[in-house]
């Protein structure tokens, strides 16, 4: 283990083609002592925007050792309300202090007015919306000075005044933005599921050139009658059909860098490394085939 | 079709309500018989998660009345103050005052104290950082002066002066559920919640020791805070409390 | 009391905690230990609320149903105004 740590220092490192694993405060404690081989780390940055203390103190000696990708959650992309200057500001300050090899967020709201759901609301898949989102992923960009990865949701309803398919949707906002994709395999899963859409059609419409990494995560079945609805807990393993689905999209495309999300139930470190571990294999796999750099 | 504004607004004001959902709303999702059952996965999720960040705030005050208690509170707190930041770091200020109004917890009255504790000790956690006041600092300051500088507690300092002993409450539910039986009886409590290095400390401490601190987080000088003490704690021991915490970290600077 | 007199023993009392303090005392923390531990038990490796991009499975199935019943630690507190309960 201790023979692949890398010390990055100072420089923004690229975030690797392999796996990683998003950063939970439980397991500060044990990434420090045994300095487990994983490729990368990602957090919410929202959870750092504290002003001081020991979750700063830990993420910056964890990034000592790992590249860090910045996956927000509070930038609420798709509101009406326009983009938060207070956010952005916050945001930056840490891309500056900690220097991330990529910077993510969602295809989605949470502030609708006063207050905050913190909780990932479903666009309305119209072309004002698109116009909308396309904008505040640009101020986003331009506020930050570089490219950020937008993140297909996961839902479990859909407007009546949708006129665009998400996957149609997801795509544009990037090209039009010039932002690239973060294509989360579960939330595919979870939406064409809920939605009764093809995966294959959703996930063909994505441009490979455009993805610049890869979530997977569990989560669970709410059963409704004769319909099941799965909801994006991040609370278990990833499902059978999910590491499917990603083996099948790694072994068309190549290797892309690939987070594994445990964000509700969390394990303790070892069964989190485990499922890291499992994905990383599959890369190898790839890499293998194709004969693949790493970074 | 309504502008999106309205939209989201809509969305919102039905996460928030524990009623079903407006017409309104529910005219704009897509019916396959199940659309009440799909927002709420939305509505769920906005009362579960914040009420778990809630209950990652206040573990104790869970402890104390019980999950399902805890939930309902949760529950109705987080429909009451939904989160108004876009971090959930601090979310729960209200919390404490908010069980005090709780008529079925008017029998548990000291439960907003132990909540203030427990607030504290998260505000103390990502409160900023400071270096502690160091011996070299102190030595070349002429005596005479010394009682009309002023000493800058730790950015992360809370006070909590309660009628009940809130502190052996809260310290004997960290961790297993307690054993031991504690009298109200007993008398009140004064805290001190401070992160004087990277660790947050939760002391018990003196009325003096109290005042004293809240004097200087007040911006009086040393002389005329240790002045004010004497007047409620005539029998203070500043040479004990200054061997004890001058060093520690309790303190970040010595200022005119 | 006088203002001399407060002086006198606010400098004595500094005095006292720089004879008792070492000055070399160390003020690094070791980094290696989960810094940020609370004496009293808390683990703050686990500290506080954050926010995530997950839902929930778990079901707030209450409604508007309020029956509030203490059923924690609580019980173990006696005295003062419980006791009128």
């Amino acid at each position: 283990m201790q023979d692949t740590i890398n010390t990055l220092g100072s420089v923004a490192a690229p975030v690797p083609k392999r796996a990683g694993a998003g950063l939970k405060p439980k397991h500060y404690q044990s990434i420090i002592e045994q300095l487990p081989d994983i490729g990368w780390f990602e957090i919410h940055p929202e959870n750092y925007m504290g002003r001081g203390g020991p979750p700063l103190h830990y993420l910056e000696r964890i990034r000592a050792d790992y590249p860090l990708s910045l996956h927000s959650v509070g930038t609420s992309l798709g509101s009406h309300l326009p983009v938060d200057l207070d956010h952005l500001k916050k945001l930056k300050a840490l891309v500056d202090r900690f220097e991330p090899g990529l910077i993510s967020e969602h295809l989605s709201w949470s502030h609708g007015y006063e207050w905050y759901t913190h909780d990932l609301i479903p666009l309305f898949y119209t072309e004002e919306t698109l116009s909308l989102i396309v904008e505040h992923i640009e101020q986003v960009q331009d506020f930050l000075g570089r490219e950020i990865l937008i993140e297909n949701p996961s839902s479990y309803l859909q407007f009546k005044q949708n006129e665009i398919p998400e996957q149609v949707f997801y795509v544009e906002a990037a090209k039009r933005s010039g932002a690239g994709l973060l294509v989360d395999i579960n939330n595919v899963f979870v939406s064409c599921s809920n939605h009764g859409w093809s995966i294959q059609e959703y996930l063909s419409a994505v441009p490979h050139e455009l993805v610049g990494e890869i979530h997977l995560a569990g989560h669970s079945i709410q059963d409704l009658g004769d319909t099941k609805l799965r909801v994006d807990d991040h609370g278990s393993p990833v499902c059978q059909e999910v590491w499917q689905l990603y083996r099948d999209y790694i072994n068309t495309h190549g290797t892309v860098p690939t987070l594994i999300e445990w964000d509700t139930n969390i394990p303790e470190f070892p069964e989190l490394y485990r499922e890291v571990c499992f994905a990383e294999k599959f890369l190898q796999t790839t890499r293998d085939r194709y004969d693949e750099a790493i970074v | 079709m309504k502008p999106l504004s309205e939209l989201q607004q809509l969305f919102c004001d039905a996460l928030r309500s524990s009623d079903s959902p407006p017409q309104a709303l529910l005219d704009e999702i897509e019916d396959d018989g199940l659309r009440i059952e799909r927002f709420n996965v939305y509505r769920n999720n906005f009362i579960v998660l914040n009420g778990d960040a809630l209950a990652d705030m206040y573990p104790v005050i869970k402890q104390l009345v019980g999950d399902e208690a805890f939930r309902m509170l949760a529950t109705a707190y987080v429909r009451t103050f939904p989160p108004m930041d876009r971090a959930l770091l601090l979310y729960g200020e209200a919390f404490p005052d908010f069980l005090k109004g709780i008529p079925e917890l008017s029998g548990a009255p000291y439960l907003a104290d132990v909540a203030r504790i427990e607030y504290a000790w998260t505000a103390a956690y990502h409160a900023e950082d400071a270096t502690r006041l160091d011996e070299v600092q102190m030595v070349n300051i002429p005596a005479e002066t010394q009682g009309d500088l002023r000493l800058r507690p730790h950015p992360s300092i809370h006070f909590i002066n309660s009628s009940y002993p809130v502190y052996r409450i809260w310290a004997v539910n960290q961790g297993e559920p307690m054993d031991d039986v504690i009298s109200l009886d007993e008398g009140g409590s004064h805290i001190v919640v401070i992160r004087p290095q990277r660790e947050v400390e939760v002391r018990e401490v003196g009325l003096g020791e109290l005042r004293f601190l809240e004097s200087l987080a007040s911006n009086e000088t040393i002389g005329s805070a240790y002045a004010h003490t004497l007047e409620s704690v005539p029998d203070f021991d500043l040479n004990r409390f200054f061997a004890e915490h001058l060093f520690d970290g309790t303190f970040c600077a010595i200022e005119p | 009391m006088k203002k001399s007199t407060t002086s006198a023993i606010v400098a004595g009392a500094i005095t006292t905690a720089l004879t008792m303090s070492p000055l070399s005392m160390a003020t690094a923390a070791d980094t290696e230990k989960c810094f940020g531990v609370a004496k009293a038990g808390k683990n703050d490796c686990a500290a506080g609320p954050g926010t995530s991009c997950a839902g929930t499975s778990t079901v707030d199935a209450q409604g508007n149903a309020w029956m509030l019943v203490l059923k924690g630690t609580c019980e173990k507190i006696v005295g003062g105004s419980m006791a009128a309960k």
